[in-house]
C-alpha cells in the first residue's frame, strides 16, 4: 500500500530526484565532450595535398621549325587542353625527382641533341 | 670546351662528350664496355640475351638484367603503371618484333593485339638474385634501360676520369662531373639525329630525355603505328604530342616522365607541373607548351 508523504517530505524527494537527474546529465555531457577532445587529440592531422596550377605553363606558340603547311592557322588550332588544365592530377607515391636546376636558355651552339630515337 | 665521340649502339646512336680531351679514350672504352654488357643483358632482339631467356622461360638471374628490371619496376610504380615494362608481346603483335632497322616501314597486312594484361608488372617477382614474370608476359625495357645506362655510365666515367661527362644514348642524356662553364648546350627536337629546329638549352646536371612518336613509326594495313604504347590498351598512344622533353634529377627520371607524358596526352602538363618537372611539349600541330621552369625560346 502506498504511503502518503507529507508535502515537505514529498518536495524534498522531488528536489533530490531533479538534482540527481541534472547531475547525471551534466556528467554525461562532460564525459562526452572530454572523450571527443581526447580522441581528437590522438588522431594525427594529415595535411591535404593541394595542387597548385603552375603559373609558368606557357601559352602555346608555333614551333619555329614548323613550316607554314605544318603549323595550323590561328583559329584553326586544335590544341589539347594543355593551357587550361581541367583535371587535377592524381597524387601518386614515388615522385619523379626534379632536377637541381632547370635547363637555361643559351646562345651557345648545341653540342648534342635530345630527341626521339 | 668539350670533345667527344659518336658511334652506333643498341639500335641507336651513342654520343659521349667529356670536358677533358685526354680522358676521352678511357671514357669511350668504358662506355663501349658498359653498353656491350647492357646489350647482352637487356636486348629484346638477341637470342643470347638474359632478357630473351627471361621472355622464353619466365625466369632469369643476370645481375645487370635484375638491376635494369628494378629500375623499370620503380618507373612503373612511380607512374602508377603509365610506364609499363610488360608490353613486350604487344610490341611484337604490332610488328615491332625485330630491331627497328629490320622492321618493314609498311605492310598491307593489318595487325591485331589482344586486350593487355593490365598492371601485369605488379605480378613480377624479383628477389636479390632472380626474377620471375607471369606466364605469357614479355618484358620490354625500351623505355628505361637506355636512360638508366646513360645515368650509370656517365657517373662511372666521371668518377673514374674526374672529367665532366655527357652520355647521350639515342636522345636520353645524362651528365655527371663538373659541367663546362656555360653548361652543356643541348638541342631538343623530335629526332635525336636532327641538327635543326626545336630549341637549344643549357643543362648542368641530372638528365634530359625526349619521347617522340615520329622516329620509330611504321604502317600496317591502314594504321600508322609507333613504339610508345598505352598500357591501358596495348596500342600506340594517341598522337596528341609529337614529342615531349623533360628535365629531371636523373636521365631515367626524365625518361620516365617524358614517356608518361606521351601516354597521358592532354593531362601531361598537369601531371608534370604537379611534380615540378621542367618540360617542353610539342603538339602534332606544332604548338609548344612549356611546364614549370622550362625556359622560353
Amino acid at each position: 500500500m502506498a504511503q502518503r508523504l507529507d508535502p515537505a517530505a514529498r518536495d524534498a524527494a522531488v528536489n533530490r530526484v531533479n538534482l540527481i537527474t541534472a547531475g547525471v546529465v551534466v556528467l554525461g555531457l562532460a564525459g562526452t565532450v572530454g572523450l571527443g577532445i581526447t580522441i581528437a587529440s590522438m588522431v594525427p592531422v594529415k595535411p591535404t595535398t593541394e595542387y597548385v596550377q603552375p603559373a609558368a605553363v606557357e601559352a602555346p606558340a608555333v614551333e619555329p621549325d614548323q613550316s607554314p603547311a605544318q603549323a595550323q592557322a590561328p583559329g584553326q588550332a586544335q590544341l589539347p587542353a594543355q593551357t587550361k588544365p581541367q583535371t587535377k592530377p592524381k597524387a601518386q607515391g614515388g615522385v619523379t625527382p626534379k632536377p637541381k636546376a632547370a635547363p637555361k636558355p643559351t646562345k651557345q651552339a648545341p653540342v648534342t641533341t635530345s630527341g626521339g630515337s | 670546351m668539350s670533345t667527344g665521340v659518336r658511334f652506333p649502339a643498341i639500335g641507336t646512336t651513342a654520343h659521349l662528350l667529356v670536358t677533358a680531351g685526354d680522358a676521352l679514350p678511357r671514357a669511350e672504352e668504358m662506355l663501349r664496355s658498359f653498353i656491350a654488357d647492357l646489350d647482352l643483358a637487356c636486348s629484346r632482339f638477341r637470342a643470347d640475351s638474359a632478357l630473351a631467356e627471361l621472355n622464353r622461360t619466365g625466369t632469369a638471374d643476370d645481375p645487370l638484367l635484375l638491376a635494369a628490371l628494378r629500375i623499370a619496376l620503380q618507373a612503373a610504380s612511380d607512374t602508377d603503371g603509365l610506364v609499363d615494362p610488360t608490353l613486350g608481346s604487344y610490341m611484337v603483335s604490332l610488328g615491332y618484333d625485330r630491331t627497328f632497322a629490320e622492321v618493314a616501314p609498311r605492310s598491307p597486312r593489318p595487325v591485331f593485339a589482344a586486350e593487355p594484361p593490365r598492371q601485369a608488372w605488379r605480378r613480377i617477382k624479383i628477389s636479390d638474385n632472380s626474377v620471375t614474370v607471369p606466364r605469357n608476359v614479355r618484358i620490354d625495357l625500351g623505355a628505361t634501360a637506355k636512360a638508366w645506362a646513360a645515368d650509370t655510365a656517365s657517373a662511372w666515367i666521371a668518377a673514374e676520369t674526374g672529367a665532366g661527362v655527357l652520355v647521350n644514348l639515342g636522345g636520353d642524356i645524362a651528365v655527371a662531373g663538373p659541367a663546362p662553364e656555360e653548361g652543356w648546350s643541348v638541342r631538343v627536337t623530335a629526332d635525336h639525329q636532327s641538327d635543326e629546329g626545336g630549341q637549344v638549352v643549357s643543362v648542368e646536371s641530372g638528365g634530359l630525355a625526349t619521347s617522340s612518336v615520329t622516329v620509330r613509326s611504321w604502317q600496317r594495313g591502314d594504321r600508322h603505328l609507333h613504339h610508345l604504347l598505352d598500357p591501358a590498351t596495348g596500342q600506340p598512344t594517341s598522337r596528341i604530342w609529337r614529342y615531349a622533353t623533360v628535365s629531371a634529377a636523373s636521365c631515367v627520371a626524365a625518361n620516365t616522365a617524358s614517356t608518361a607524358a606521351m601516354v597521358l596526352g592532354e593531362l601531361a602538363p598537369d601531371w608534370l607541373a604537379a611534380r615540378g618537372l621542367p618540360a617542353r611539349l610539342v603538339s602534332t600541330a606544332g604548338a609548344v607548351t612549356t611546364v614549370a621552369e622550362w625556359p622560353l625560346s
